[in-house]
């Protein structure tokens, strides 16, 4: 036995049958667990109780990187002598191998495993990266998982955390704000106005009574902007809410006599063909 | 409201066996409002029963799916002797007690002033009012009819002010609004005018429009601090139920046979029976020599939140529901012929009742539509396309849905959640997040 085969020796344990059957054991035990958060928590929190999904969802990928984490680091020391010179020659080894085949897909992951510490986006929040928008359903291990309000299921690669901007509406909380716009003609009454929508969002069976609702606006040069913001009792009630004060808000403005804005469109005449 | 129920029975203590009772009817500040509990056992067994297993059963998803609110069936048969157990309603008793709280009311030598009271659904505090102002001869102002709130209901306002400067009693100031963007305008002018009355005025106040007013316009803040009806626990649960009754009738409880309410004459004496926490099934401590009682009304009391109205719709659909078992044979040859004529009626076990349940999930129009209707106090069918962001045709088809089911009914012209699927559609509404009431 030349030294190779020696260092080797020292750094695997004898492989048989049983440690196969282990490893075998911990990788469906491992896909189990896994899949029994991704999906298990979602739907329990839907029956029990909905009010928290929120609050509770951010827990599937850490709990799924726990178990990930166990299962490999279980699975190492049946393979592996678990030492530290044998533990840092085969990572070392291993780390350089698999980082030039994969180096994308390793970048996912780690990017995975940085949003799990730094929550630029968890289960049930309302985000925006690149041009999708949407609600965060699942974080997998290389991507995240969102559907969009017209129910197109959107996969983003981790890797975007890299790059790009994260906009993200509600942050793990159950509510997030909605902005309701108003063009108005500008001869009118503006407090009466601003009041009548307060009202038309203060009225709507969907508002979150809880948190405040604030109407700001400005003049443009071809009239009034107005925007109500407020919040939805639950995220997903945002386009229900923002349609239900529009509704509100031009049958208090008819009330009060107020015409919409008109913008007035200068067109640039085309220049004539050569 | 019970056929005994007299003024004395109602405002003042009365001796029985040397223990002093609490009156069966208080009206107190709202901060010493006390609800109920119920025993922790069935607290937990019915959790599991009809949350837990349901939910991971997802009985729920399938009923919501197929368009249908989860009611569990039961038979509604108004037997003769129902109505015996169970006059009708008689709020003499409560108005009573709220006479003796206003008894210092209002102060001739002071300027004028509001009193405000404040009730849940189906808990009299309009009824109430409308006595008191009976027996007092003040005079009544009803809320204007909804569809003239949002135009503002010209004129309506100064007949609160009109006539003499007697007391003006206002009842239900929940149809005083409307959740539209227009609606709002009636309660912020009454609320200007009570910043300073001209005349002494008593409001009653349904405890969730109540709550709405809180959050939304901050009425509390000016209004006096509230009184509300005392929520009856346990005790005073069998003592009116028992009042109210044909003193020739025995409830008993159909699996075991041992009395649900005491007889008249250990009414009496019930302050000393001592009430431990027994369940359905067993019994709860007592005299040896007084016959045993079930803790029925224990749950019953903790059920209905100590909600009067609830508590009587409630304890009527158990009457109607045992009206139709089977009683043991060997069952009645133990307990023999009553010995002083008297009539049995027979209930099932608590855990066993069938009672109108909401699905812990239900659709959005369906939990919106119901919390519309509680924060109003009920609404006409032909108002509810102006506070529901819903077309009408989809409204009433979910009103048919909820009626069919027993969750809302047409209460003199209004749609109300029922007395009897309150405690469920508030246990949804809690769940899902929306405004409650403080009851």
């Amino acid at each position: 036995m030349d030294d190779a085969e020696q260092t080797l020796v020292r750094i695997f344990n004898e492989l048989g049958w049983r440690e196969a059957a282990e490893i075998a054991a911990i990788v469906i035990v491992a896909w189990a667990l896994t899949t029994a958060v991704q999906r298990g928590l979602p739907w329990l929190t839907e029956r029990f109780h909905r009010a928290k999904r929120h609050r509770i969802l951010p827990f599937v990928p850490v709990l799924k990187m726990v178990i990930l984490v166990g299962a490999l680091a279980i699975t190492l020391s049946i393979v592996i002598r678990p030492t530290v010179e044998n533990m840092v020659t085969i990572l070392g080894a291993s780390a350089i191998a698999i980082g030039f085949a994969f180096r994308d897909y390793l970048s996912g992951v780690v990017a995975g495993v940085v949003a799990v510490f730094e929550r630029p986006h968890r289960p049930g929040d309302w985000v925006r990266i690149g041009d999708a928008y949407g609600e965060v359903t699942k974080e997998g291990l290389r991507g995240l998982e969102m559907v969009t309000p017209d129910d197109t299921r959107v996969l983003i690669p981790h890797s975007k955390l890299w790059d790009t901007a994260i906009y993200n509406a509600n942050a793990g909380s159950r509510e997030l704000m909605c902005v309701v716009r108003f063009f108005v003609d500008p001869r009118h009454d503006a407090a009466a106005v601003r009041s009548a929508l307060y009202d038309a969002a203060l009225t709507s069976p969907y508002v979150q009574l809880e948190l405040p609702i604030t109407v700001v606006l400005w003049e443009e040069p071809w009239g009034t902007h107005y925007r109500v913001k407020a919040y939805p009792v639950d995220a997903r009630q945002q386009f229900q809410f923002i349609s239900d004060v529009t509704v509100r808000g031009k049958a208090a403005l008819a009330a009060l006599g107020v015409a919409p804005a008109v913008p007035s469109v200068s067109v640039a005449t085309a220049e004539p063909l050569p | 409201m019970g056929k005994r129920n007299d003024a004395g029975d109602s405002a003042a203590a009365t001796e029985s066996g040397g223990q002093p009772q609490p009156p069966l009817w208080e009206v107190v500040p709202l901060d010493r409002f006390a609800r109920p509990s119920g025993p922790a056992g069935e607290t937990v067994r019915k959790g599991l029963r009809r949350g837990f297993w349901q939910r991971l059963r997802g009985a729920d998803e399938a009923r919501a799916a197929a368009g249908v609110a989860s009611v569990e069936e039961a038979p509604a048969i108004a037997a003769p002797v129902v109505d015996r157990a169970v006059p009708p309603p008689d709020w003499s008793g409560p108005a009573t007690a709220l006479e003796l709280a206003l008894a210092d009311w209002p102060d001739p030598e002071a300027a004028a002033s509001v009193r405000l009271v404040v009730g849940p659904p189906h808990g009299g505090t309009g009824e109430m009012l409308r006595h008191v102002a009976w027996a007092r001869g003040w005079r009544v102002v009803e809320a204007p009819p909804p569809e003239a709130i949002p135009a503002g209901a010209a004129g309506w306002l100064d007949q609160l002010t009109d006539g003499d400067a007697g007391p003006v009693v206002l009842p239900a100031l929940e149809h005083c609004y409307l959740r539209h963007p227009l609606g709002l305008g009636l309660i912020r002018r009454l609320a200007d005018r009570y910043a300073a009355p001209a005349v002494p005025t008593l409001i009653g106040c349904d405890s969730w429009a109540f709550a709405y007013f809180g959050k939304a316009l901050g009425l509390p803040r000016w209004l006096p601090s509230p009184w509300t009806l005392q929520a009856l626990d346990h005790e005073r649960t069998e003592r009116w139920l028992a009042e109210m009754a044909d003193p020739a009738l025995r409830f008993h409880q159909i699996d075991r046979g041992d009395l649900v309410l005491p007889p008249p004459l250990a009414a009496v004496t019930a302050a000393s029976r001592g009430h431990g926490e027994g369940d359905d099934e067993g019994h709860e401590d007592g005299d040896q020599e007084s016959e045993p009682v079930t803790g029925f009304c224990r749950f019953l009391a903790a059920y209905a939140r100590g909600n009067p109205g609830v508590i009587r719709a409630v304890w009527r659909r158990c009457l109607e529901v045992g009206a139709t078992q089977e009683v043991d044979q060997a069952m009645l040859d133990r307990l023999g012929t009553p010995a002083d004529g008297t009539d049995r009626v027979w209930l099932s076990p608590w855990h066993k009742m069938p009672l109108p349940t909401l699905t812990a999930d239900p659709p959005d129009l369906d939990q919106y539509f119901l919390h519309s209707l509680l924060v109003h106090g009920g609404l006409p069918e032909d108002i509810l396309p102006t506070v529901l962001p819903t077309p009408g045709t989809d409204l009433g088809r979910s009103l048919r849905r909820l009626m069919a089911d027993n969750i809302v009914a047409d209460y003199d012209g209004r749609w109300q959640v029922t007395a009897t699927a309150y405690p469920s559609v508030r246990k949804v509404m809690a769940r899902q997040g929306l405004l409650l009431d403080a009851f």
